[in-house]
Formats: structure tokens, sequence, C-alpha cells
């Protein structure tokens, strides 16, 4: 079943457009990661629920069953977890007792605890858990793993699988592809020029270049990447790059917190970077794999790769290339 | 609007949670009832006439204490709840959590309503004065009719207000007009008249009928103030909710 469906839409506020060419169907149970900018979410979020009408374009809403959750929701600090669900299970009309969930929410720790005196972890669980309560046909959420720690983001995982037993939709919108790759089964990136843009981040073969793995490494003699930046190019070593990622198929190399964008294609530079260490973890992906600190698994099918001296960098390792990595590193 | 009792008992539940968590939302109401029991005791108990006294000490107190309880605490308690919700986006949470504003102001007005006029009441015995003296029924009308103007006054303020900030500071010449009308009523015969047409004049006689006459007449002009503020206060509450809503982010 459909829940909500936007075609072409378009908002401007104050002359100025946030979105357009808002295409997109959410249907029951679906899990997407939108790529935006926090004001462009809130706008978006805005405009699911009915609160803002689009200034062209149509939204067909088959249910009023949605709930959000912005980044900057405040809680009423003195009330403990078991108080503050408790009014929300009041509201909601939920009739089961939550200390059955707490388990699963991960909060039997902190159920007595005072709001103010738990983790940003344990609060975006809370969330979670106030939401759950209404059983909704849809949820909005912004940036849920922001600033999260390792085990924080297991646990949200962990508690979000029980939402989509509950047959529950959830839209993430997050400024951070790894983020909305470890939520979401569909993944798409706003582009202000050309609108919605869905990502290849299918699991699927990868087209493979030569077979570097049992050839033998062969290092090359000298190769840069060239970034082109408006009236200059930008040689970058590759001991100087973190990882390569492919943002609306445009391969973006990544240094520190800033993006380079390349002419060439992933496959192109995985080809060429392969002899200097990188490895194509991921569909979207090549990393650099001097700079990989850890493996973390969420969960079964989820894998991520962490990045030496820059934890917030999470990228996904596909199940499939788990095996290939285990045999270049050695573990 | 269709509001659900189910939700208002919940809205009502919480806040009084939270005024349980944070008793600083009760300073008004003990701070009047505690200031009229000190003063009490400091200044010397005389009624009107005696020792040349131009007024009873009980009923001098119990007008202070009702107009600081009312005007103020009326108007803090009820503006800086919401405004407070605002800025830290608790309130958000709410309207998006399926309460609705009607049930939101419902059950937030229930207990400071309730908190006040027993305040109210409490007055009475702090000032030194027996419920014998006072004519109980008309008290405990004009007293809850005034209360109820305040709190309404105090809501406008927390819909129009983005933060605590600026509703104190909206409030502030508010609070200090209002708790001057008794003052100002003896200033001049036309300011005097002028203010007697307000919720704040409508107590102030009262007040002074304990203070001075010890009787007050009920009277047609008074019941006309007092509703015609009340349907006033509820006009502009109603049409600042419709224009800004309860969130206006």
């Amino acid at each position: 079943m459909t829940l909500v469906t936007l075609e072409k839409v378009m908002k401007q506020e104050d002359n100025i457009t946030i979105l357009k060419d808002i295409n997109l169907t959410i249907k029951e149970k679906s899990q997407i990661g939108i790529k935006m900018t926090e004001k462009e979410s809130v706008v978006f979020f805005h405009l699911i629920t009915g609160a803002l009408t689009p200034s062209s374009g149509s939204i067909i809403n088959n249910t009023t069953d949605i709930l959000t959750e912005f980044t900057d929701d405040g809680f009423y600090e003195t009330l403990t977890v078991c108080d503050y669900l408790t009014f929300f299970k009041r509201i909601a009309d939920f009739k089961k007792p939550l200390e059955e969930f707490a388990g699963i929410f991960s909060l039997s720790d902190v159920w007595k605890a005072k709001l103010k005196k738990i983790t940003l972890d344990q609060r975006k669980r809370v969330n979670l858990f106030r939401m759950f309560l209404y059983s909704p046909k849809l949820m909005l959420i912004q940036s849920p793993l922001s600033n999260s720690t390792d085990e924080g983001i297991e646990l949200y995982i962990k508690a979000l699988e029980h939402l989509q037993s509950n047959n529950t939709a959830i839209l993430f919108t997050s400024h951070y592809l790894e983020e909305l790759l470890l939520l979401s089964n569909e993944v798409y990136s706003y582009n202000r020029y050309i609108g919605l843009e869905k990502s290849d981040f299918l699991e699927g073969p990868i087209a493979a270049p030569q077979d570097n793995i049992d050839s033998g490494l062969k290092p090359a003699n000298v190769y840069k990447v060239a970034s082109k930046m408006e009236d200059k190019t930008i040689f970058f070593s590759p001991d100087e790059i973190d990882f390569i990622e492919s943002i609306n198929s445009v391969s973006n190399i990544r240094i520190g917190e800033e993006y380079f964008p390349t002419e060439l294609t992933m496959n192109e530079l995985e080809e060429k970077l392969t002899n200097f260490g990188f490895f194509r973890c991921h569909r979207s992906y090549l990393v650099n794999l001097q700079r990989v600190s850890e493996l973390v698994s969420y969960s079964k099918n989820s894998f991520t790769l962490i990045l030496k001296g820059n934890a917030k960098v999470k990228l996904p390792l596909s199940r499939m290339r788990l095996d290939e990595m285990k045999k270049l590193m050695e573990f | 609007m269709k509001l659900s009792i189910r939700k208002i008992n919940a809205v009502l539940q919480l806040r009084l949670k939270l005024i349980a968590s944070n008793m600083s939302t009760l300073f008004t109401p003990i701070f009047a009832i505690a200031f009229v029991i000190v003063m009490k005791n400091l200044m010397p108990d005389v009624e009107i006439g005696e020792e040349g006294s131009p007024f009873s000490t009980g009923g001098f107190l119990l007008s202070f204490g009702l107009i600081f309880n009312i005007a103020i605490g009326g108007i803090s308690m009820s503006s800086s709840p919401i405004a407070e919700e605002k800025e830290k986006n608790t309130l958000r949470v709410l309207m998006t959590s399926s309460v609705k504003g009607g049930e939101y102001f419902i059950g937030s007005m229930i207990p400071t309503l309730l908190i006040l006029i027993t305040a109210n009441v409490l007055l009475i015995p702090a000032s030194g004065m027996s419920f014998g003296e006072i004519p109980i029924p008309t008290y405990f009308i004009i007293t809850s009719l005034a209360t109820l103007i305040s709190i309404l006054i105090g809501y406008i303020i927390g819909i129009y207000a983005k933060n605590q900030g600026q509703a104190t500071l909206i409030s502030t010449p508010i609070l200090i007009i209002l708790t001057s009308t008794p003052v100002l009523r003896n200033f001049t015969e036309n300011l005097g008249e002028v203010l007697n047409y307000t919720f704040v004049g409508v107590l102030a006689k009262l007040a002074d009928s304990f203070s001075f006459s010890g009787d007050y007449q009920w009277n047609a002009i008074d019941t006309t103030v007092l509703l015609g503020w009340l349907v006033l206060t509820l006009g502009i509450f109603f049409y600042m909710y419709r224009k800004n809503g309860l969130d206006n982010d």
C-alpha cells in the first residue's frame, strides 16, 4: 500500500526555493533515506505531514498517521524516562505495560533516571520508544545517528528492527550518506539543481577491475588523482586520501572534512588505486585501507568501517566484500 | 474541535508532575502567603478607626496578597510554561504527538487555577481575618474569575512570545500596571473611575471593603466588568491562537 506520493513537489519560502522536483513514493514498511540539509529536511517533513502546502506539485497522503522527530526536539528534563513515556502512553492510549518494551529499546538501565541525566544515545531511543507507542504508519526522523557512539548505533538499529516488525515505514534524512546507508533500504540524494535522485546503493556485483587479489600487488611508479576546481587542477597523492565517495554519480575525493570532485569514475579510480592500498568496500565507496582503524558490525547484515582519527566517518562495507577484505588484510 | 478528556487528563497530570519536580513555579503563591504572614507579625494588628488607623491590618494584607497572587501569579504561571516549552521545543513534540491546542490549554490551566484559588482562600487566615468576616461566596466568585482572567492574559502573552525572555519582557509592564491599580485608583478621581472598569479594579474594590468599610456590595457594574473582561480576554486569546497557533516556529 502506498502511504504518501509526492509528484513534482516544489516549495519556496520568502522567494527562495527550498525544495524542487521532488518525486517520491513512500510505501508501507519501506525504509527510505534522503541526503539533504537540515533546513530542507524540516520543510520536507512539514510538507509530508501537511503542516505546509507545496508551492507547486502534488502530495497525496493516504494516511494521517505520521509522526516526526526533529534533531532539536526537546524533553521535559526534570521527568524520569518512565514518567515521560507514561505521559505519552496515556496520550497514545497504548494498552500494554511499558516495562515490557524497555528492553527492546535498551532503556531498562535508565528507566527511573531523569531525562537530563541520560546520554544522547539513550535520548534518541526514548524518542523512538515515544513514537512506537502510537504505532504510526509512517515515521519521519531527522539525523538519528548524528553524534552517536558505536554502541548507540548498534542499539538504535536493534530498536528499529522491532519497529520494522510493526510494519512502520520510516523515512530518514541526514547530511551523511553513511548514516543513511546503515538505516535505509532505499537511499536518495537531494540536489537543488536536479531534485531528488535515487542513489545506486543497492547491493549488487561491482564491475570488478582486473583481478588484483591473486595477481600480486605491483606498486605503481607515480600516480596522482586530479580534481578540477574552477580555474585550477589539484593533484592528490593516494596516501593523502581518506576515501572516495560517489555522490550523484560524481566521484568525490574525501580528505579530512573536505570533498574534491574528480572526473574519473569509481571503477577507473579503483583500477588505479588498488595498487596503493585502496579497497572498494561498497558500490559507492573506495577506502584507503591505511586509514581504516575499526571494522564494526551493528547487526548480522551490516558492517561498517571506521576511519582513524575520525570516528564520525562510518563507511558501509558490503557483506559480499567482507571476505575479500579479510583476505587482503589477513584477519 | 473535538477535545479528548483522556488527553486533557494526561496533560493535567504532566503539568502536576512538572510542578512537583520544579517547585520554583509555585514561588508567587507561596511568596504571597509567606509575605502576608510575615507582615501580619510585623505590623500592629488594628481595626478601622482603632488608634486612628484608616484601615484594618488584616484587610490591608489580604488585599495585598490577593493582588500579588492573582495578577503576578496568574500571568507568570501561565505565560512562563508556554514560553519555556516553545523555547525548548517540547511543545512541538506535544503538537506532533496528537495533542490539540485546546487539550493543552485546559489540561495546563486546571492545576494553575486550582493552586491560585487555593492560595486565594489560604490568604484569608494568613492575613489574620476570620472566614466569618468575609462574604465567602462573593469572595470566591470574584477572586476565581479574576484569577481566570489573569491566566488568560498569561496565555495570550505565552502565545505571542517566542521564548521566556520575551514573555518576561511583555509581562513586566502589564504586571506593573495591574499591581499598581489599587494605589493608582487613589491618585485622582478620574483615573480611579477608569481603573474601576478593570478586573483588578473590581478586585481592589473588594479588597478595599475588607480594609476600610468591612462590607462589599455585589453590584451589576462589577459583574459586568468581570464578565466583560472574561469575554474580552477569551476573544483576544482565541484570535491570537487562530492567528499564531500554539507553536508558531
